[in-house]
């Protein structure tokens, strides 16, 4: 069986959460002896030495199998791809390649019109798309946030995107509804990495018999030698566990504003000590009033007694991750918007560091609440400022939350369970296909 | 200041404290005191009109002007053939009767009516205490030599006096760039009263001859800038969709494919007609994409001009290869796959002798359209007194029923109709003196309708229509929807007084 994996963006040009999730999944196809290729986008953002005279596909780095498809005409406004070149050369590649299966992860850079094409290029091929956010639900970055007051929204209509677009009329929120479909319509399957990213799909129009549930596929870091070879501190016996740390984008929806918030309250109302680490990038995308505030904990300017360190890390590459998490005890996942998988809860639960998260979308189906992590309502950072205290001070809570962390599939029964999804079967088999 | 002396005499004997005023050397008489207070302040000068000599008497003119009377020539635009003077006038007391036009140091060689507007600003300025329209317009077909000279206007007054007017800078603009001015100051002037009734008023006093040249010289200035098309052609299309773009470019990659989301393109064609010169390159990029993606054909017309919703449609067709079209505006959408299959029954020769317009929604699942009918508008015509025909359509904004049976109307929307282009081509096409939009599908209709031929709401077709959301509208649109409501009802007011 052919497979062709068609990811937006490789992780090695643009980190991000859905390609990480492409990748690894290639990988493991690759690992588990299957003809996989896959098919990543660059666009402008990244180096433009990667784009060669006339070129819309190459080869990537000398990596056998590996490939870029190169985005240069992407309309984000009617998510359609504008070089006719590129449409052309995507459908030779297809016919060229014959993969069986053809599994697309975004639409993003690509072009809704591609699935068309994929479609009528490959007519017996099967096709399937990875649900990775809600863009195709939501023109506001996918978030689900209404964008005048950033509260939660819980269903699209032509109206209420016209409420939080007021340029553009319900019409053309209608019109782009209408376009997406058409264009998922091609789909003989989709894939969600949560059931509530499964719901709200269903709920929004796709067939529910189409829509199965699979995890993410992501190596297991605490694999490397890095980790596993790791001396145990004494002091971890002893100590309190009052070291949190928060790992991913530094924008505001993933509500590192809620953790400075709740570290105010804390400093007053509790007497402990504790460390804040913050592991991530992408900064400049987040409003200028967050990086005020980013700013401002990070260089001490805000004020916080001595007692409670904030400490900016930088970005992080996944084989950072043994020594980010070997100095933390918590991780935090503060987010204010629909988190669809929260690629981060995977790295905790690998490294067992329980993870403290908002109650909100894929965040609450994953997390157990005093099982394996705990909840709090999202943005409030009232309860955030008491799970802190509880967090340090609770006489074996840490250690029960740790011992209970479910670790991450292994990418092998990931890609097994993919493979299931791909062959088709009875729905109900399908949407038990969710790696174990 | 010269003022009659009884006039003088009467004013100080009405208003004794001007004559104190006069004591005190505030001021030197009582018409400096008129001019300057009295009238502002509600007196009244009780003698012949207030004169004064103009400052630059024309040489060939020897009657009096009053250029004490507040007044300004805000406008001149000119272009060959075509004279636009826009300005205000303070005539509460000596009513503007004219405006004359002429080279500069002659004799006047046009003389029109005003056509008035309120000017707010006017109003203020002269600190009135009730409105009124102190703004004057007029547009003139003038001789192209005259247009080379300086030019000279004058306001003639009730009195007969004359006011010479300073017209400033002459703006010079093409001719269609006139156009659109004229009709954009026209649909944005501000009236005391109706303004269709003043419309009809004002076209039918004149204004619509003038017009109507104008838009006849800016009609023979039409043409196509490029061609093109895309695709897969067929020999003999089964339908024709002829559609008008203007002013924004998005709907025709999305309406092809909407239509091909239901249904196999291959024996259609799609002819877009651009009404938006800097639309071109977009809109022939994008039929290159659409014909690729759903494998159908589309043409690109792509003219100089926006000629309107008549001339673009006539391109459009007379370029189509199949025999019965389907005129479509550029944000209807088919409502699902019967809507295809409907309109294909009415393919090769099925449409003869009848026009079809269809079940319109819109977005929000409500009926847009069911057909029309006219109505003589009560209250309009009563201001106008004349009869003011409007069109309605039934059911507009209502649930649908359900129903999809084909049934007799007065007439069906533009935004999509079906017929027959030998039917089309006798009755010589969409009436081009419409002004780019409006109407002229009600007048296509009446004419099949003339003719004895069928116009029928065909609830099978069933369409979307995100109506009014197609096309970017300017000021001149307004200004040539009073033409065209005035045209429409000339037209066929006789007729459709007899039901």
């Amino acid at each position: 069986m052919k497979i062709l994996e068609i990811s937006l963006f490789h992780p090695e040009l643009v980190r991000g959460g859905a390609q990480q999730a492409a990748y690894e999944l290639f990988l493991g196809m690759r690992r588990a002896g299957l003809d996989a290729t896959l098919l990543a986008s660059a666009d402008l953002s990244g180096p433009k030495a990667l784009f060669k005279p006339g070129a819309i596909i190459t080869g990537f780095d000398g990596r056998k199998n590996e490939f870029l498809f190169l985005s240069d005409a992407f309309d984000h406004v009617w998510l359609r791809n504008l070089n006719i070149r590129a449409l052309h050369w995507f459908e030779e590649f297809l016919r060229d390649r014959n993969p069986d299966i053809v599994h697309f992860h975004h639409f993003l850079t690509f072009g809704l019109e591609l699935f068309l094409i994929a479609r009528r290029a490959l007519p017996k091929a099967r096709l399937f798309l990875t649900l990775h956010e809600f863009l195709a639900i939501c023109r506001a970055d996918g978030h689900m946030l209404r964008t005048f007051d950033k509260t939660l929204c819980t269903e699209a209509s032509s109206v209420r995107c016209h409420q939080c677009f007021p340029d553009t009329t319900p019409e053309m929120f209608r019109l782009r509804e209408d376009w997406i479909k058409q264009a998922l319509g091609v789909f003989d399957g989709f894939i969600a990495p949560t059931e509530f990213v499964r719901e709200r799909y269903v709920a929004w129009g796709l067939p529910a018999r189409k829509v199965h549930v699979v995890t993410n596929a992501q190596s297991d870091y605490s694999k490397l030698d890095s980790w596993r070879l790791r001396p145990p501190s004494p002091a971890d016996r002893t100590r309190r566990h009052n070291r949190f740390a928060f790992f991913g984008q530094l924008v505001d929806v993933k509500g590192l504003g809620v953790v400075f918030e709740a570290l105010d309250i804390f400093a007053k109302r509790y007497e402990e000590a504790l460390t804040f680490e913050i592991n991530g990038s992408n900064l400049k995308f987040a409003s200028e009033k967050f990086r005020g505030q980013f700013e401002d904990f990070v260089s001490g300017k805000h004020g916080l007694p001595e007692r409670i360190k904030v400490t900016y890390n930088g970005s992080y590459a996944m084989t950072d991750l043994p020594a980010r998490m070997a100095r933390i005890d918590w991780v935090l996942v503060p987010s204010i918007w629909w988190e669809i998988f929260g690629l981060v809860l995977s790295e905790a639960f690998m490294f067992r560091r329980p993870p403290i998260a908002s109650r909100i979308g894929g965040l609450a189906e994953r997390v157990q609440n005093e099982k394996n992590g705990l909840l709090f309502d999202a943005g409030d950072a009232d309860e955030l400022a008491d799970i802190f205290y509880r967090a340090i001070t609770e006489e074996g809570l840490w250690k029960r939350l740790s011992a209970a962390s479910p670790g991450v599939p292994s990418v092998e029964s990931v890609v097994q369970a993919h493979l299931k999804v791909f062959a088709g079967g009875p729905p109900g088999a399908a949407r038990r296909a969710r790696a174990a | 200041m010269d003022a009659p002396l009884d006039a003088e005499s009467a004013y100080l004997k009405r208003y004794p404290d001007v004559a104190g005023a006069i004591k005190a050397g505030t001021v030197t008489s009582a018409l400096e005191h008129f001019l300057n207070y009295g009238r502002f302040e509600g007196r009244v000068w009780l003698g012949p009109a207030v004169a004064e000599v103009a400052a630059e008497p024309a040489a060939s003119s020897p009657e009096p002007e009053l250029p004490a009377v507040p007044h300004n020539c805000d406008a001149v635009l000119l272009t060959q053939g075509f004279l636009f003077v826009d300005g205000w006038v303070d005539d509460r007391f000596d009513r503007l009767v004219g405006i004359e036009v002429g080279a500069a140091g002659r004799q006047p060689a046009l003389a029109a009516g005003p056509c008035r507007h309120r000017r707010q600003d006017v109003e203020q300025h002269l600190e009135v205490s009730s409105p009124f329209e102190g703004g004057f317009w007029q547009l003139f077909e003038v001789p192209p030599e005259m247009a080379a000279r300086p030019i000279g206007l004058r306001l003639r007054l009730a009195s007969g006096h004359a006011i010479a007017l300073n017209p400033g800078n002459v703006v010079r603009l093409s001719l269609r760039e006139h156009l659109e001015s004229v009709l954009g100051f026209y649909g944005r002037r501000h009236l005391i009263g109706s303004q269709v009734a003043r419309s009809f008023a004002e076209l039918d006093a004149g204004l619509a001859v003038t017009l109507e040249r104008m838009h006849d010289a800016v009609r023979a200035t039409r043409e196509a800038l490029s061609e093109g098309s895309y695709g897969p052609r067929p020999a003999r299309p089964l339908l024709s969709f002829v559609c008008c773009i203007y002013g924004i470019p998005d709907f025709l990659f999305l309406q092809v494919a909407q239509f091909a989301r239901y249904a196999s393109l291959e024996r259609f064609e799609f002819i877009y007609v651009n009404n938006t010169p800097e639309l071109e390159e977009v809109l022939h990029r994008d039929a290159e994409l659409a014909a690729s993606v759903f494998g159908t054909s589309i043409t690109i017309i792509s003219l100089n001009q926006n000629t309107g919703f008549s001339h673009a449609n006539n391109v459009g067709i007379a370029a189509a290869r199949a025999q019965t079209i389907v005129v479509i505006n550029p944000d209807v959408f088919p409502y699902d796959a019967a809507s295809v299959v409907a309109l294909t029954k009415l393919a090769a020769g099925k449409a003869r002798r009848a026009i079809a317009g269809g079940k319109l929604f819109y977005a929000d699942g409500t009926v847009m359209h069911e057909g029309m009918y006219f109505v003589a508008d009560p209250r309009l015509s009563a201001l106008a007194r004349t009869k003011v025909w409007t069109v309605e359509h039934f059911r507009k904004g209502f649930p649908d029923l359900g129903g999809r049976a084909s049934l007799p109307v007065q007439a069906v929307s533009g935004a999509l109709m079906v017929f027959d282009r030998a039917d089309f081509d006798q009755l010589g096409g969409f009436d081009e003196r419409f002004v780019y939009g409006h109407y002229e599908d009600a007048d296509l209709c009446l004419r099949f309708a003339e003719q004895g031929w069928k116009v029928l709401y065909d609830g099978a077709l069933t369409f979307w229509h995100y109506e009014g959301r197609g096309s970017i509208k300017r000021p001149e649109h307004a200004g040539a929807l009073h033409f065209n409501r005035w045209y429409f009802s000339r037209k066929w007011q006789g007729r459709l007084d007899n039901g």
